[in-house]
């Protein structure tokens, strides 16, 4: 399938474990300065840390299955080269499509938050211009390269997790006063149903971690650099969740509903502000900026190899597949990705775009771990030539996985109803489309011409 | 005060697009080469 690779060089292979990690928790820290806080209208401080628990749990199976598939395939579809290989291609496009939308929905709405930040700094801004700015610059860095794209990442990564911790450590040392009494005021205010409502809004603490997996392609060394990078990452998002939510719910009280936590636009800064102490109110006021920017540039990296992926196994068209032969990058998709973003951006309806970027990678949550369960079924050996990287309790933890998936989706059917339903109808229309489509270029793959693999198991018994 | 808004707005306006043109510039470019 791959054989019409392009008719210009491959990906340039420069990254290493730093840039992965950068590239997966600078995606996902926008999510722990703002969006998860509504965990806390639903269910309370219980709620969100159950929430917190629930979602920490699947996306630290889902980081292990990224890192065993993302290390032995060491391709740049991520999740839809990995269900191409091991699930079937219209359940590979599906994916390859929602990994798309996913990041594409999340870069729009993270430069419009710039926008508005800046805004609130300047008033007589204006935010068409400045959303347009983010997304074209974002496009420029990405299209020049993707050492560059990553290494910024990880400087405004670094930044803004260090803000949480100093902002954290300030607290607990005594800096200003903390108010646990917060914690039980507004600990369940809707009793046990708010518990389970409050699992919908659980992802956004972790959101994106596994397209850390999704720049295997253009690592140095990918069985190292992709479990390394990932595992870090994970890590880095679960410290800085928990601080995160602890010194929240210390400063800003939860049991009004309509105003405090629950409600908080940008819950890290409003806090900071409640703390008042101003070095830590400028340092959270440039994190929450940094991350979303960061954020951006890594959906950018993601979704154009996501479309790329599609588009050299001819899912799309074949003309987004060619690689700059200067900069070494997938520069058609790259720059792909911009009207798509901008069209998001400008449609005016944020939490729309949000809610189709949580359905759109709850989906891939499914299809993830389905895929590492169909990869241990065709090669149950553990040859570090196929599996560089054995992620512990599988197949076991990977059907846990999907059933939190399956649980957090429908807990959308409070407040999304519509939006869910949208989504899926989308996506089954996209498997049966694809799945035709790949009919014209069905045929038998060869793995160990393509892969350098042995034949999978199922081969072996047929011979 | 207004004024020195809109000029910051349009060179905002200015800059994106200036980086669009040269990212759309430099893609045709490249493909024209490619396919020589």
């Amino acid at each position: 399938m791959t054989e019409d690779f392009s008719e210009s060089p491959g990906l340039v292979k420069t990254l290493r474990p730093y840039h992965v990690w950068a590239l997966g928790v600078g995606i996902v820290l926008v999510g722990e300065f703002m969006g998860w806080n509504f965990t806390v209208a639903k269910g309370g401080i219980l709620g969100s840390l159950l929430a917190m628990l629930v979602a920490g749990t699947m996306y630290i199976i889902i980081s292990l299955c990224a890192s065993e598939l993302g290390s032995a395939t060491k391709l740049a579809g991520g999740p839809y080269d990995w269900a191409r290989l091991f699930v079937g291609p219209g359940a590979a496009a599906s994916v390859g499509l929602a990994v798309y939308m996913e990041y594409i929905a999340l870069e729009a709405a993270d430069a419009i938050v710039v926008a508005f930040i800046a805004q609130e700094v300047f008033p007589e801004l204006q935010v068409f211009p400045v959303t347009l700015l983010v997304i074209a610059t974002l496009t420029f860095i990405n299209y020049r390269g993707v050492v560059a794209a990553l290494t910024l990442n990880f400087f405004m990564t670094a930044i803004a997790f260090l803000a949480i911790i100093l902002f954290f450590f300030s607290g607990t040392f005594g800096v200003f006063e903390l108010h646990p009494e917060n914690l039980f005021q507004g600990a369940m205010p809707n009793g046990m149903i708010g518990l389970f409502a409050a699992l919908q809004f659980g992802p956004w603490f972790f959101l994106g971690i596994e397209g850390a997996a999704m720049c295997a392609e253009e690592c140095k060394r990918p069985s190292r650099a992709v479990p390394l990078g990932q595992q870090a990452g994970m890590i880095t998002l679960l410290v800085g969740a928990a601080m995160t939510l602890f010194i929240c719910a210390n400063l800003l009280p939860s049991n009004i509903p309509a105003e405090g936590l629950g409600v908080s636009v940008y819950p890290l800064f409003e806090a900071a502000q409640a703390s008042g102490v101003p070095v830590l109110i400028g340092l959270l006021a440039i994190g929450t900026l940094l991350t979303c920017v960061s954020s951006a540039n890594g959906c950018v990296c993601d979704s154009s190899r996501s479309w790329f992926a599609l588009s050299r196994d001819h899912f799309v068209s074949n003309w987004f597949s060619s690689v700059h032969p200067k900069y070494q990058t997938p520069y058609k998709a790259v720059i792909f990705t911009m009207p798509i973003a901008i069209a998001f951006a400008f449609s005016g309806y944020l939490d729309q775009v949000i809610t189709f970027s949580i359905v759109s990678g709850l989906l891939c949550y499914v299809l993830i771990p389905f895929s590492l369960i169909r990869f241990r079924k065709m090669f149950p050996s553990h040859v570090s030539k196929v599996r560089p990287f054995v992620s512990p309790l599988q197949p076991w933890i990977s059907y846990f996985a999907i059933l939190i998936a399956i649980t957090i989706m429908s807990t959308l059917f409070w407040g999304y109803r519509y939006n869910l339903i949208f989504a899926l109808v989308f996506y089954l229309v996209a498997y049966f489309y694809f799945h035709n489509k790949h009919k014209k270029h069905q045929h038998e793959f060869d793995w160990g011409r393509e892969m350098d693999w042995p034949n999978p198991s199922h081969h072996e018994a047929k011979e | 005060m207004d004024m020195y808004w809109t000029v910051i707005n349009g060179v905002i306006y200015l800059l994106a697009f200036a980086l669009i043109g040269w990212v759309l510039l430099d893609a045709s470019k490249t493909s024209k080469k490619l396919k020589r």
